[in-house]
């Protein structure tokens, strides 16, 4: 059942990473026509968002590449 | 089966196939005018997508949607499904008690293999009921009394078939409260000017949408009371771009316009068989219209029962009951401390400024800069909490509104045949959404519970 576990956790990946990317776009192209700059804080939420979400998808496999390296030859397994 | 029997099967299924394509969708495309008019593809416009519609208490402070009625529906058939199944409980099940005990016993199993045993039995009442719930909506949706799971309104055109010039409109609107809202101009410059009647009762309108109106020009005219003729004149001049007040076909082939052909006797038009809801007339009194002329659209009510997990709102109270159920679990298992420094983690960021005053100047900077780390992580963790709650909601609605868009497309595009396969994919996607929404429920919640204790 541990295969079961892992499936689920990886359904909400996709969302994850859309919900970062996107709503840290919008969040810029918001604080651009707030502030009437043309495009630094879409830029930047593009870069944030991308880097958050990388951040948060690394974290979220993290355990898997773990065990993966547990079971290489080298490891316990 | 015979093969006689299974080659007349394939015979209907096939005429119905050819039938079908001719006079569906399709045919209609390409000009084939085969089946009558009732069996036509009406002109689909899709309205409120995202929630239900209200179709009792409109205008009260909780109005009824047809989707809370579908919900209210899966409650009250689950649960009189469980209490048929155990009101005459035998140590050799029948087969009504051997199915939900079956049933049971696998759902048992799967929370228990995933969360443990002390933990699954926790979990096990609301996975269970997240996973019936689900199921039984999306069953339960496919059921013909269901409406579809978007609110489509067919848009029936109402012609005339007679030339002539239009005496009477005998559809009122009518107005309950004086002050009331009736009409919406926009002038040349954009701007936008209501119209209020000042009296109650029966109006007429005497313009259409889209009209131009100048100021002073009767908009509507007061019908049969005591202010009878008193008109409702436009303040500024412009276009009708909104007329708010919408008139009802209560039963079926009401007469709904008088059109003088010029002969001794008016011709009456009726609005079409058996169908009912808003009017809009197309036309104003004392206009002209020729032949197969349009008059009016009639706009279906929208119906009474619709899949519930078409409503964002209810997937997304789902989703909400669903976190908060995780989010408690992870509080109750794992003690406030160890659950809020999954989020708030500063104890590393404080250690380093506090070496960093001592005068450890570099293990103070090399701490501080693990506890920033730590503090973007928490970050993210939480981020990744919150986006749960938006996947589960437009997840479950999502893949509910899309097959019921599915299925209806099917069957406007090759009536009869095309609608049953898809119905089979709806019975597989149904279940596997209420396994997808509970599984998920039960693995994070497992996540949130076991986290701390797995790792220290």
């Amino acid at each position: 059942m541990e295969k079961w576990v892992y499936a689920f956790r990886f359904v909400g990946i996709g969302w994850y990473i859309a919900l970062c990317i996107g709503g840290s776009i919008l969040g810029g192209l918001w604080l651009d026509s707030h502030f009437g700059t043309s495009i630094i804080f879409t830029l930047a939420g593009v870069v944030l968002g991308l880097v958050v979400a990388a951040l948060g998808t690394y974290r979220m496999i993290e355990p898997l590449i773990r065990e993966q390296n547990d079971r290489t030859p080298g490891g316990k397994h | 089966m015979s093969r006689r029997g299974c080659a007349l099967i394939g015979l209907v299924v096939l005429v119905l196939f050819i039938v079908g394509l001719a006079g569906g969708a399709i045919g209609q495309g390409m000009g084939i005018t085969l089946l009558p008019q009732i069996l036509k593809v009406p002109t689909l416009e899709i309205e409120s997508f995202f929630r239900g519609e209200p179709v009792f208490l409109k205008d009260g402070p909780f109005p009824i949607t047809n989707t809370l009625i579908a919900s209210w529906i899966t409650v009250v058939v689950a649960t009189l499904f469980a209490f048929a199944a155990t009101r005459k409980m035998k140590i050799i099940p029948g087969r009504l008690q051997g199915l939900v005990e079956m049933a049971m016993e696998t759902l048992i199993n799967f929370v228990e293999s995933v969360a443990g045993h002390k933990n699954g039995r926790r979990f096990l009442p609301l996975v269970a009921t997240i996973f019936i719930f689900v199921m039984f909506n999306a069953y339960l949706a496919l059921l013909p009394i269901y409406g579809p799971g978007i609110h489509v309104t067919l848009k029936d055109k109402i012609a005339t078939k007679e030339a002539g010039t239009v005496v009477e409109l005998m559809v009122h609107p009518t107005v309950e409260e004086a002050d009331e809202v009736i009409a919406v101009i926009e002038t040349a410059d954009g701007a936008r000017q209501e119209v209020k009647a000042r009296v109650k009762g029966e109006f007429e309108y005497q313009l259409s949408v889209k009209d131009p109106v100048a100021e002073g020009q009767p908009v509507a005219i007061m019908m049969g009371t005591t202010e009878n003729g008193t008109a409702v004149t436009a303040p500024v001049a412009g276009t009708i771009v909104e007329l708010t007040l919408h008139r009802r076909i209560d039963q079926s082939e009401e007469p709904i316009a008088k059109i003088d052909t010029g002969e001794s006797e008016s011709v009456i038009v009726n609005s079409p068989k058996d169908k009912l809801g808003e009017l809009e007339y197309d036309v104003a009194v004392g206009q002209t219209v020729s032949a197969d002329d349009e008059i009016a659209v009639l706009t279906s009510a929208p119906p009474l029962i619709r899949s519930a997990s078409t409503d964002l709102n209810m997937t997304l109270a789902m989703a909400l009951i669903a976190v908060l159920f995780i989010e408690i679990m992870g509080l109750t298992g794992r003690g406030f401390k160890h659950y809020i420094s999954e989020y708030v983690n500063v104890g590393e960021l404080f250690r380093g400024i506090k070496l960093f005053f001592k005068g450890k100047i570099v293990d103070g900077l090399m701490a501080s800069v693990t506890g920033v780390i730590n503090v973007i992580i928490g970050g993210l963790e939480f981020i990744s909490h919150m986006t749960r709650m938006v996947s589960f909601a437009f997840r479950l609605f999502g893949n509910m509104t899309a097959g019921e868009i599915l299925v209806l497309s099917a069957t406007f595009l090759i009536p009869w045949i095309m609608a049953v396969p898809f119905y089979g994919l709806e019975i597989l996607i149904g279940f596997i959404q209420a396994l997808i929404f509970g599984g998920l429920t039960l693995v994070f919640a497992t996540m949130a519970v076991g986290h701390g204790s797995e790792e220290h």
